[in-house]
C-alpha cells in the first residue's frame, strides 16, 4: 500500500516545513476533504491521511499474474494406506528415543510390503520423521510417500539435502548421474547380484573416476572380495598404484586397500609371496615324533628383526602394502617390524597363520594373544599388541570363531563389533554368562535382523537382572537399556513382564527408573507391534 | 458429554501433559473408577503415599484432583478422560460420593445463580438506571477529554513531522498511552503503544505502518466526536468497542437484545499468539446454516483458562454464539456447545474470485474502516510459486500474496496445501492482512482440511 507522495512528504517533514496543497492531491481525496476556515494545516493533513488510507485499502484491486501456471495433477498408482495404519503412525510419534526409529521403520516396512502409500495429509509428517531419524529410515520413507512426496521433497532445501543421500531418491541411471554414495551402494548391490556386470560397469568408467571415488569403490570391493577380483586388483597393484617417489597420500591409501584385499585372498600372488617371506622369520620346533610333540612345551618362534632388513623396511612396506613407514605406537609395538606384522595379521586368513606356525584349531589365536613376544603391560596387566589386529581380522573375514575367542579374553567381553559377529544363540549365551545386561551398546550389538526377537529365556533373564539391580540401587547409569530391549523383547514374555511389574515394583529402591526407562518403552513398543501384527499376518 | 481423544488432547495444557495422561490411561493403572449421570471419578496411585482422587464434571466440563500438580487439567484428569473415552462401558455406575456430589451441586448452583438475574424492585431498577446513566455520562466526558488531548498530540506530531518518530523514547508513547487508559479509552492507548512497537531500525520500513496507525487513529477519534451519543446505534457501539469501551460477557448474556446465533459451526482455523503475560487465541468459525461468520478472541492468563475446549481446528460443533454489538457483528463468544461427528462444509458464502473478494472487502470497509482479522472463503484458487514468494491465483489469474510468515521459516504448511490441492483449483479459507493472506484451510472433494 503506497501513500500519495505529496501527503507522505508533508507528513514526514511536518507541516512546520511544508504545507499541504489541495491542488497536489488526487481528486478523490481533495473532493472528500471538507474545508473549514479555522482548520489548520495539521487537521488538513490528518484528514488527507485518513481518507487516503481508506482509498488505498479499498481501492487496491487484485493484481494480474503474468506468468504461466504450470504443474499437472500428480496421479498416484499405489493405494492409500488404511486409516487404522495411519493412526499407528500417530502412536509411534508419541514414543521417545531410539525405539521410535525402530518402530517407524517397522511401520514403513508394513506399508512397503502391502504396496501402500500415505495420503497427502500425512506425507509431510512422514518426511519430517525421516529427517529427524536415522538416514536408513529415509529410504523407507521414500517408498511410502508416493510421487507427491517425491515432488514435495524437491520443493524444500532441507528435505532435498536430507534425502539426497544413498539410494533414497530414485535416479534413472545412478552409475552415470548419481552421487558418490548412491554409486557406492549400486556397486555393492551389483557385486552381490551380478558380479561380472559390476566389474564391467566399473571397468567402463574407472579411468575417469576421481581418486576419492576410487577409494570408495575399492572399499566396496574389499568388503565383498572374491577370487574373481584378483586379476583386476593385481593389475592395479602392478600398474596404476605401483609405488612412485612423488605419489600422493590418497594413492598410498588406494594401494593399501588393494594390498589388503589381495592378502585376504589366498590365491593372489601377493598373499603367496608374503606368506613365504613371513615363514622365513618363523622358527618351528624341531620335528619330533607324535608322542614327543604331544608332551613337548616347545612353541614356534617369530624372530622379527629389531631394525630393518630386506623385507621389513619402510620402502617395502609402503611401496608394496601401503602401510605407514614407521611404527605408529611405540607403547604398543616393540619394533617397526612388529607393527607391520600386526598389519599383516589383520588381513591374512587365520588358516594361513596356522599353516605358517604349524598350528591347529585355536592354537594360533592362543599364540598371538599370549606369547611373550607380543605382550605389553599396563598397570600390571599383560595385553597382546595383536588383539586389535585380530579383532579386525575377525570383522573382515566375518569369523565367528576368532570373535568368540577374543570375547573370552579378560576386558574384551563387551566389544560390540565382535559381539555383532556372533550368532543370536552365541550372543545370548555370552551376555548371560558374563552378565552384560546393563549397557545399551552391548544389548544392541546382537544380530537380530528383520524383526527377530530375543529368546524368552534371554528376555526373562534380562528382566530378572534389571529388577535385581534396582533392588539395591535407585537407577542404572545407562538409561537406554529399555529402549534397545523394546526393539527385541520377546513378545511371549510381555505377560511375564507385566506380572513382575505389578508384583515386584514395590520392592525396588525406586520404581521411577524401572517404569520410565525400562517397563514403559517395552510396553509402548509391544503395543505398536501388536497393532501392526494384523498387517504382518496379511489379515488387513 | 462424550469427548473424543482429539478433544482431550486439546484440553491438555501442553503435549507433555497429554502424553503423561495417556500413559496413565490404562485401566490397570487405576485403583478404581466410577461414573454417574453427571460425573466420572476415580483413584490412581501416584508418587504420594495415598492414591490421588480425580473427579470430572461432565455436564459443564471441570476437573478436580488431589494431586499437587499446578497444571490444570493435570495428567490424572487427562488420563481418566481418556480412559472414559476408550472404555466407557467398564466404568462402574455408582452413587456419587458425598464430597463429589457436594462439589457438583455447588458448581451447578453457581451457574444457575449466574444465569438468573436478581429480582429487583421498581425503585431499585430506577436507581440502577440513574446510576448507569451517570456512569455513562461520566465516561463519555472522560473519553471526550482524552480524545481532545489525543487530537492535539497527533497535530503536534505531524507539525514536527513523522521523521522525528524514530528518535522518540519509550516514555513518549507509553506516558500518552497511559493517559488514554486513565481517560477510560484503552483502545486508543493500545493504538498509541503500537507506534512504539514499530521497527524503526529498518530504514523506511516503519513509515507505511506509522501512517496507517495515525490515519486510523485520527479517523476513529473524529468519527467518535461526530457521532450522536444519545442513541446507542450499532455504529456507535462499533466505535465504543474500538475505543476500548467493552461490554463484558455477563452483560451480553443477560441482554435480550444481544445477537445470539445457534448454528452448526465449522471451525476454520485458529492462531495462537504469545504475549508478555498472556496468550491470545484467535479462532474463526463459519455458520453452515445461517452463514454468520464468527471471530472468537480468548485470552489465557495465569488466572484464566484459554478458549472453550471444543474449538478444535477443522471440527464442527453445534453451538450458540453471542456476538458483540456493532454494525458488522463479527467478534463473538461461545455460550453453549456440543461436538458433532458430522462434518458439513459450507456450500455458499464463497467469493467467486479475487474481484468478487475485493468488492466484498470494499463493502465491509465502507461500513467499518477499522476492520481487521477478517476471514473470507474463496473458490477455485491455485497456488503458484513466483521467485521466493507464493501466491494464490484465481481462474482469471488475478492473485493475492500469501503471508511470508507462512513459509519463511518452514514450508510445511504451504507444501501440505500444495499436496492437498495437487495442482488443481481448490476452495480456500483465509484471513486478510495488509501483507498478504493467512491460509486457514482448504475445501477439496467436499472436505475441509485445516492447515
Amino acid at each position: 500500500m503506497i501513500l500519495d507522495q505529496h501527503i507522505k512528504e508533508v507528513a514526514l517533514l511536518g507541516t512546520n516545513r511544508r504545507k499541504i496543497e489541495k491542488a497536489k492531491l488526487p481528486s478523490v481525496i481533495s473532493e472528500a476533504m471538507t474545508e473549514k476556515e479555522d482548520e489548520g494545516h495539521e487537521t488538513r493533513l490528518l484528514n488527507a491521511m485518513a481518507i487516503d488510507l481508506f482509498y488505498k485499502e479499498a481501492g487496491t484491486v487484485p493484481p494480474q499474474y503474468e506468468g504461466e501456471i504450470t504443474g499437472e495433477p500428480i496421479i498416484e498408482e499405489k493405494t492409500i494406506a488404511p486409516i487404522d495404519l495411519i493412526k499407528i503412525f500417530k502412536v509411534i510419534q508419541e514414543v521417545d528415543g531410539p525405539v521410535r526409529n525402530h518402530l517407524f521403520s517397522t511401520w514403513c516396512k508394513v506399508l512397503i510390503r502391502h504396496n501402500w502409500i500415505l495420503s497427502a495429509r500425512e506425507i509431510i509428517p512422514a518426511i519430517k520423521e525421516g529427517v529427524r531419524l536415522k538416514k536408513s529410515s529415509r529410504a523407507h520413507v521414500v517408498q511410502i510417500i508416493g510421487k507427491k512426496g517425491a515432488w514435495a521433497i524437491l520443493q524444500n532445501e532441507e528435505y532435498k539435502i536430507a534425502y539426497n543421500t544413498k539410494s533414497s531418491i530414485p535416479v534413472n541411471n545412478i552409475w552415470e548421474e548419481g552421487t558418490s554414495d548412491q554409486r557406492y551402494i549400486q556397486l555393492l548391490q551389483k557385486r552381490q547380484n551380478a558380479p561380472s556386470e559390476a566389474q564391467e560397469m566399473l571397468n567402463d568408467t574407472w579411468n575417469t573416476e576421481s581418486i576419492h571415488d576410487k577409494i570408495k569403490f575399492l572399499t566396496a570391493i574389499q568388503s565383498t572380495a572374491t577370487k574373481a577380483d584378483i586379476p583386476f586388483l593385481e593389475s592395479l597393484h602392478r600398474g596404476e598404484f605401483k609405488y612412485s617417489a612423488k605419489e600422493k597420500a590418497k594413492q598410498v591409501a588406494c594401494r593399501r586397500i588393494i594390498a589388503e584385499t589381495l592378502l585376504m585372498l589366498p590365491d593372489s600372488d601377493l598373499n603367496k609371496h608374503t606368506v613365504i617371506q613371513i615363514k622365513k622369520y618363523v622358527q618351528l620346533p624341531a620335528a619330533k615324533n607324535f608322542f614327543k610333540k604331544l608332551l613337548s612345551n616347545d612353541s614356534p618362534k617369530l624372530e622379527l628383526p629389531e631394525k630393518t632388513d630386506d623385507f621389513w623396511n619402510p620402502l617395502m612396506m609402503t611401496g608394496v602394502f601401503g602401510f605407514e613407514e614407521k611404527n605408529v605406537d611405540i607403547g604398543l609395538f616393540k619394533s617397526d617390524a612388529l607393527y607391520w606384522f600386526s598389519c599383516l595379521v589383520q588381513v591374512i586368513p587365520i588358516q594361513e597363520w596356522n599353516d605358517v606356525f604349524g598350528f591347529e584349531n585355536d592354537q594360533c589365536l592362543e599364540y598371538f594373544t599370549s606369547n611373550e613376544s607380543f605382550l605389553y603391560t599396563v598397570k600390571g596387566t599383560d595385553y597382546s599388541c595383536l588383539i586389535p589386529a585380530l579383532k579386525k581380522l575377525a570383522t573382515i573375514h566375518q569369523n565367528t570363531r576368532i570373535a568368540n575367542y577374543i570375547l573370552g579374553i579378560k576386558n574384551q567381553e563387551k566389544d560390540a563389533k565382535l559381539l555383532s559377529l556372533l550368532t543370536p544363540e552365541q550372543w545370548e549365551k555370552h551376555i548371560i554368562q558374563n552378565e552384560l545386561f546393563f549397557e545399551s551398546a552391548v544389548l544392541r550389538s546382537g544380530r537380530f535382523e528383520n524383526g527377530q526377537e530375543w529368546s524368552r529365556n534371554f528376555s526373562e533373564k534380562l528382566v530378572s537382572a534389571i529388577l535385581k539391580k534396582l533392588r539395591t540401587q535407585a537407577s542404572i547409569y545407562d538409561y537406554q537399556i529399555g529402549q534397545y530391549a523394546a526393539m527385541s523383547f520377546n513378545e511371549d514374555s510381555i505377560s511375564m513382564l507385566e506380572k513382575r511389574h505389578q508384583t515386584e515394583t514395590s520392592s525396588l529402591k525406586s520404581s521411577a527408573w524401572w517404569e520410565r526407562h525400562f517397563y514403559e518403552p517395552i510396553m509402548q513398543a509391544a503395543n505398536v507391534k501388536t497393532k501392526l501384527k494384523k498387517y504382518n499376518n496379511g489379515n488387513a | 458429554m462424550n469427548l473424543t481423544e482429539a478433544y482431550i488432547e486439546k484440553l491438555a495444557v501442553n503435549a507433555n501433559a497429554f502424553k503423561a495422561g495417556k500413559k496413565l490411561s490404562l485401566s490397570s493403572k487405576w485403583v478404581e473408577y466410577h461414573k454417574s449421570e453427571r460425573a466420572i471419578w476415580g483413584a490412581i496411585k501416584g508418587s504420594g503415599k495415598n492414591p490421588y482422587h480425580v473427579s470430572i464434571d461432565l455436564q459443564d466440563l471441570a476437573y478436580k484432583c488431589s494431586c499437587p500438580s499446578r497444571q490444570h487439567p493435570c495428567k490424572h484428569s487427562i488420563a481418566i478422560l481418556l480412559l472414559h473415552c476408550q472404555e466407557s462401558a467398564s466404568f462402574t455406575q455408582s452413587t456419587e460420593p458425598p464430597e463429589i456430589a457436594e462439589w457438583l451441586d455447588k458448581r451447578h448452583a453457581k451457574t444457575t445463580a449466574a444465569d438468573t438475574p436478581k429480582v429487583l424492585t421498581e425503585k431499585e431498577i430506577e436507581k440502577r438506571a440513574a446510576d448507569k446513566a451517570k456512569r455513562v455520562a461520566s465516561r463519555f466526558d472522560s473519553i471526550n477529554k482524552g480524545i481532545q488531548e489525543l487530537d492535539q498530540w497527533l497535530k503536534d506530531l505531524v507539525r514536527l513531522g513523522l521523521l522525528e518518530l524514530p528518535s522518540k523514547d519509550y516514555a513518549f508513547f507509553e506516558n500518552f498511552a497511559a493517559k488514554m487508559v486513565d481517560a477510560k479509552a484503552p483502545g486508543l492507548g493500545a493504538r498509541i503503544r503500537s507506534l512504539n512497537e514499530l521497527n524503526y531500525s529498518v530504514q523506511d520500513g516503519w513509515q507505511e505502518d506509522a501512517f496507517e496507525i495515525i490515519g486510523q487513529l485520527y479517523l476513529l477519534i473524529k468519527s467518535f466526536q461526530q457521532q450522536p451519543k444519545d442513541q446507542e446505534t450499532p455504529y456507535l457501539q462499533t466505535l465504543k468497542s474500538l475505543i476500548g469501551w467493552n461490554i463484558n460477557k455477563k452483560e451480553l448474556l443477560v441482554n435480550p437484545d444481544s445477537l445470539k446465533v445457534t448454528d452448526q459451526w465449522l471451525v476454520l482455523g485458529s492462531f495462537v499468539e504469545e504475549m508478555d503475560e498472556l496468550t491470545a487465541y484467535r479462532t474463526w468459525v463459519q455458520g453452515i446454516k445461517t452463514g454468520h461468520r464468527g471471530y472468537l478472541l480468548d485470552f489465557e492468563t495465569k488466572f484464566s483458562t484459554g478458549p472453550p475446549p471444543l474449538l478444535i481446528d477443522g471440527a464442527s460443533l453445534e453451538a450458540e454464539l453471542i456476538f458483540y454489538p456493532g454494525n458488522q457483528p463479527y467478534r463473538a463468544f461461545v455460550n453453549t456447545q456440543k461436538p458433532i461427528e458430522e462434518k458439513t462444509v459450507p456450500a455458499k458464502h464463497f467469493c467467486k474470485n479475487w474481484d468478487d473478494h475485493h468488492k466484498l472487502t470494499v463493502t465491509r470497509l465502507s461500513e467499518n474502516p477499522w476492520i481487521n482479522n477478517q476471514f473470507y472463503l474463496i473458490k477455485n484458487v491455485r497456488f503458484v510459486k513466483t521467485g521466493n514468494d507464493w501466491i494464490a491465483c484465481d481462474e482469471n489469474k488475478k492473485f493475492q500474496h500469501i503471508q511470508r510468515s507462512v513459509y519463511q521459516h518452514s514450508s510445511d504448511k504451504i507444501l501440505t496445501m500444495m499436496l492437498l490441492a495437487n495442482h488443481t483449483p481448490v476452495g480456500l479459507s483465509f484471513v486478510q492482512y495488509n501483507d498478504g493472506i493467512l491460509p486457514l484451510g482448504i475445501f477439496h472433494n467436499q472436505k475441509y482440511t485445516c492447515l
